[in-house]
């Protein structure tokens, strides 16, 4: 027994060394230093979203290299740190904790995949981490809001509240059914709707709904003809959305279609619906690519890191969240804290950067992006043309 | 001078603790010790989220362990492990989250589903080999993962699920820290029953189907019941371990079980050492750390795999366990080719 103690003896005097050896330095913000701002991510480098995670990351270098060539924020240089986690929540679990832990990041900005954001939502509370856009659109980022979330990808529920306001307000439409599927997508959709449409005193005059997997939609068109709606809003992944928009020319059905900017692919929604998708209408969020002075600077940032590559739309995304954290640090000042960063965004008041647009911020509404934009599909196929920029970018009003 | 002038005045009490450590029980007790005392240490050190790795380990000791009793003693090889932990990890979720069972009860039923289906997996599989078996496993495999994704009203999707807080009598397991000792013991009983019945006539006669289905047959081995039995006990490994993965992560969805998952088990127990539970363990723990240590480097821990289990098959065939006994048997090569160099030398002397 005595050996036991002396082992036990022996491993305790270890911990209390250690203990006393490894006492962080008190009062400091974490990952601020007199030049330099610490943050990281993770971001799949390797796994079935590397595709992703590599161009946002991308782009998120391209800002930030060219952000700190002009001196950086605020006289600090931002240094980023991605962690691979493969796209498994158990691995970005990991890298997280590293981050916040080991290397002790200021803010985590540009994390990327649904499973992995959303099992670390309570450890970034719980440590109080400012976390600046992550790569998803699962609403419960930002309903309810978060103290330290700041997401800017639309969701559901604020993108149908958009799509709403749009269809009452500049198409003049009075008469709106909703479509949706019986998965997130639609239920948040539909919520969405709902609760803009209450805005104007006014609620859907038909809802209908269908399975994900379904090929037929006589019975739901044949209601939506009976009621005679205006718009009829297709909430729902894109498969069914162009399987409804056939049944819907078929059976007759003559109303403004409007779908979710997840379905707006100018390559995929043509070869599905075929002549059904001309004149549907779909937002969009990440500005195109155009001659406009700002998609000018966005190229010449990117190519600045990145000579002569064409950055894809996950790029932008990186740029974006990049473009949104600096703008709150920036106006986080000089004596930059968490809980100041997290004010200073929560100014943001449709805030345009280069590739950022209408960025709103307030402590109760944390959807960032109130804004997008329209188009609509012109032509049975995809080439020049097939799909037009139909609107400015419509802001959502939403009561500050 | 001084080491030998060091033995002597040294207390006797260091060479009885020596000895103590290296004996049999000694060896369990002081290795208890050290697993118990080893989160807190590295708490102390400031690395608390260590202790998160560490938990995350002990899940894929445990499912490494199952495949390793299926794949590296009974002989049959599996490409969709990840498919087992997905079903315990799913069935210890809903169990507990939906229907509200406590967690003690949760696990076990979670684990003895998943050998259920491990079961009925095993009955085709008994005219299966090689790679007919390995690509009805992949497909199983891969199946569940589809399921998983598509049985949106059970499993919630793609948007994967929320898993409850493990708790045991009113004691949550809510951090890292507390996990640890709750995986700790898991992962103890099943190593403790792993040994026990791989040394007893079951894993005697599973081996003996390993080795020689034929010979086992005219010893009297029933091969469609060891066979099946098998396959049922290694996903209840797997199912204890995926119900464990789902109450550490909190949070799971098709992604975590793909077919990548079931490819880096396979890889586990051919690297750490394939019919060794010792070897299970060291394969686990291997391949579990060895994509946090270099996460920051792309491409570098798949590049990583891929070179150590070439060199493993190539120069360690039973793996690393049996890397100290490759060192000891070339050591002593080394002393006789040394010695005899020193034999001849003196000899022309």
């Amino acid at each position: 027994m005595r050996r036991f103690t002396l082992i036990v003896g022996v491993c305790l005097v270890a911990v209390l060394m250690a203990s006393l050896a490894g006492v962080p330095a008190a009062g400091q913000v974490p990952g601020v230093t007199a030049d330099q701002v610490l943050i990281g991510a993770f971001q799949d480098q390797s796994g079935p979203a590397a595709v992703v995670g590599i161009n946002m990351r991308k782009g998120m270098e391209a800002y930030l290299n060219w952000l700190n060539a002009q001196g950086g924020v605020n006289g600090r240089k931002i240094k980023l740190i991605v962690e691979d986690d493969g796209f498994q929540a158990s691995r970005s679990i990991a890298a997280v904790k590293k981050l916040v832990e080991q290397d002790r990041v200021f803010a985590l900005v540009g994390t990327l995949g649904t499973p992995g954001v959303v099992a670390t939502i309570d450890y970034i509370m719980e440590k109080q981490v400012p976390s600046v856009y992550q790569g998803t659109g699962v609403s419960i980022l930002a309903f309810p809001a978060k103290k330290y979330f700041f997401p800017v990808q639309p969701n559901y529920i604020s993108e149908g509240r958009i799509i709403a306001q749009y269809v009452v307000e500049n198409l003049k439409m009075k008469r709106v059914a909703v479509a949706c599927e019986q998965t997130d997508i639609g239920s948040e959709g539909l919520r969405g709707v709902k609760e803009q449409l209450a805005q104007y005193k006014m609620e859907p005059v038909a809802v209908v709904n269908f399975g994900a997997a379904d090929v037929d939609f006589s019975s739901q068109v044949l209601k939506l003809i009976q009621v005679k709606p205006d718009a009829v809003v297709i909430y729902s992944t894109i498969k069914p959305c162009a399987g409804f928009l056939k049944q819907a020319a078929t059976m007759g059905l003559t109303a403004q279609f409007l779908t979710t900017y997840v379905n707006a692919d100018p390559v995929q929604m043509p070869n599905l619906a075929g002549e059904a998708c001309i004149g549907l209408i779909a937002p969009g969020w990440v500005p195109v690519l155009g001659t406009d002075p700002d998609s000018q600077k966005y190229l010449e940032i990117y190519q600045k890191s990145f000579p002569n590559e064409m950055p894809s739309a996950f790029a932008a995304a990186g740029f974006i969240a990049a473009e949104v954290f600096s703008e709150g640090l920036k106006r986080a000042g000089r004596d930059v804290t968490r809980d100041k960063l997290v004010t200073a965004l929560e100014t943001l008041d449709d805030w345009h950067g280069v590739m950022a647009k209408g960025i709103t911020y307030t402590p109760e509404w944390r959807s960032g992006k109130t804004s997008m934009y329209f188009m609509r599909f012109e032509k049975a196929k995809f080439e020049e043309g097939s799909v037009k920029v139909i609107s400015d970018w419509v802001k959502l009003k939403i009561r500050r | 001078m001084n080491a030998s002038n060091n033995d002597a005045a040294s207390p006797t009490i260091i060479r009885r603790a020596v000895s103590a450590i290296s004996s049999p029980g000694g060896r369990l007790a002081s290795g208890g010790i050290v697993l118990v005392l080893l989160p807190l240490v590295t708490v102390a050190l400031d690395r608390a989220y260590v202790v998160y790795l560490y938990d995350l380990v002990m899940v894929y000791v445990i499912v490494a362990l199952g495949l390793n009793i299926l794949t590296g003693f009974t002989g049959q090889i599996s490409i969709g492990h990840a498919g087992f932990m997905a079903i315990g990890a799913y069935a210890s979720a809903i169990l507990t989250g939906r229907l509200g069972l406590p967690f003690v009860m949760a696990m076990p039923l979670a684990a003895l589903l998943t050998a259920a289906i491990g079961f009925c997996l095993g009955i085709p599989a008994l005219r299966l080999h090689g790679h007919y078996l390995a690509i009805a496993t992949l497909g199983f495999g891969v199946a569940v993962s589809q399921l998983s994704a598509v049985w949106e009203g059970f499993t919630g999707g793609y948007q994967g699920m929320k898993v409850p807080v493990a708790s045991i009598l009113g004691l949550g397991f809510n951090s890292d820290l507390r996990y640890y000792y709750l995986a700790l013991a898991v992962t103890w009983l099943m190593l403790a029953a792993a040994r026990n019945i791989l040394r007893t006539r079951p894993g005697r006669a599973l081996m003996a189907v390993r080795d020689s289905e034929v010979a086992a047959q005219a010893m009297g081995v029933n091969l469609a019941k060891y066979k099946t039995a098998s396959f049922a006990a290694s996903a209840f490994y797997a199912g204890i371990a995926g119900s464990l993965y789902a109450h550490l992560v909190k949070f799971i969805s098709p992604f975590d079980f793909n077919l990548g998952v079931s490819l880096t088990l396979l890889a586990s127990i051919v690297v750490g050492g394939l019919g060794s539970v010792t070897g299970s363990v060291l394969g686990a723990v291997f391949m579990t750390l060895l994509p946090h240590v270099f996460s920051r480097v792309k491409n570098l821990p798949l590049v990583l795999t891929g070179v150590s289990l070439i060199v493993v098959v190539l120069f360690l065939p039973h793996g690393l366990v049996s890397l100290p006994w490759r060192l000891k048997q070339a050591a002593a090569r080394m002393r006789t080719r040394m010695g005899m160099r020193g034999a001849t030398r003196r000899g022309t002397a």
